[in-house]
């Protein structure tokens, strides 16, 4: 499967996008529960858990996927530095 | 967390590579096994005073104290975020040392080629060293301390030997001579 494969060599970018999902549902389940009830007492544990978790839901997809192109750099740029390294074998 | 400094990258342009490489690690990743255990315990911390801030608002319906947990839960919140900026950051002034000294590495190496006018006008001029496989422009780093014999670029190319792929790609004639004109075209 495809998506797996994907999944199993990208995990950063695929846990990133995993919390992104979830973190956008929590906050869509969130919304719907505090418009069910006029109670402020009861809004706000669903403000609690589901708004603050979606938030930090997230920030955590946002920094996982940014984490992968930092991962991609450092390993092209390490790849570069050890060909320059070899740059001496052109000299021959 | 991290001891990297910008005065310490520039100064290592005198430094060996063995020594640039001690001071940037050698990792597979931008960050150490250090960076990554001291940031997944401040987003654990976070994610442990969300579940507190929850518990808290949900164990009570006085406004007052609800409010007050809620405030609790977005302090970690915020923590949370600042974990997280911390680790982007590091990884980005990690990956900015490491590609500052790959390029001030490359433009060591291989610095412009010098180029004379004289010589350009009856095609330009490569140089190569007996032994050596390629020619390369005068201004190239990998003919530096030796004495080498100029010639066309076709000359080389007859001899067997090929272009530098760093600094004969520079050092190509200007577009005002024709293709075929003299020796000195495009090998
Ligand atoms: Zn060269």
């Amino acid at each position: 499967m495809p998506l797996l494969d994907w999944a199993r060599t990208q995990w950063d970018r695929a846990l990133g996008a995993l919390a992104v999902l979830i973190g956008a549902i929590l906050l869509l389940v969130g919304w719907m529960k505090i418009s069910d009830t006029g109670f402020v007492s009861e809004q706000l544990p669903y403000l609690a858990s589901a708004g603050l978790g979606g938030v930090f839901l997230l920030g955590l997809g946002g920094m996982l996927w940014l984490s992968a192109d930092l991962r991609d750099q450092w390993r092209e740029l390490r790849g570069i530095r050890a060909r320059l390294d070899a740059t001496a074998d052109l000299a021959e | 967390m991290s001891s990297i400094s910008l005065g310490e990258a520039r100064a290592g342009t005198s430094r060996t590579a063995r020594a640039r490489r001690a001071r940037l690690h050698d990792g597979p990743e931008p960050w150490s096994r250090r960076d990554a255990v001291a940031v997944a315990v401040v987003l654990l911390l976070a994610l442990i005073g969300l579940v507190i801030g929850w518990l808290g608002v949900s164990d009570t319906v006085d406004l007052d104290s609800q409010t007050g947990w809620l405030g609790f839960g977005i302090a970690a919140v915020i923590l949370g975020g600042f974990g997280m900026v911390i680790w982007l950051l590091l990884g980005l002034r990690r990956v900015a040392v490491l590609r500052r000294e790959v390029l001030t590495e490359l433009d060591r190496r291989h610095p412009k080629p010098v180029r004379t006018p004289g010589v350009l006008t009856d095609g330009q001029q490569f140089g190569t060293v007996t032994g050596m496989r390629r020619y390369h422009a005068a201004g190239c780093q990998l003919l530096e301390d030796k004495a080498p014999s100029f010639a066309a670029a076709s000359v080389h190319a007859e001899a067997g030997l090929l272009p530098c792929p760093i600094c004969t790609v520079g050092g190509a004639p200007p577009p005002d001579v024709p293709p075929n004109n003299t020796g000195g075209g495009r090998a």
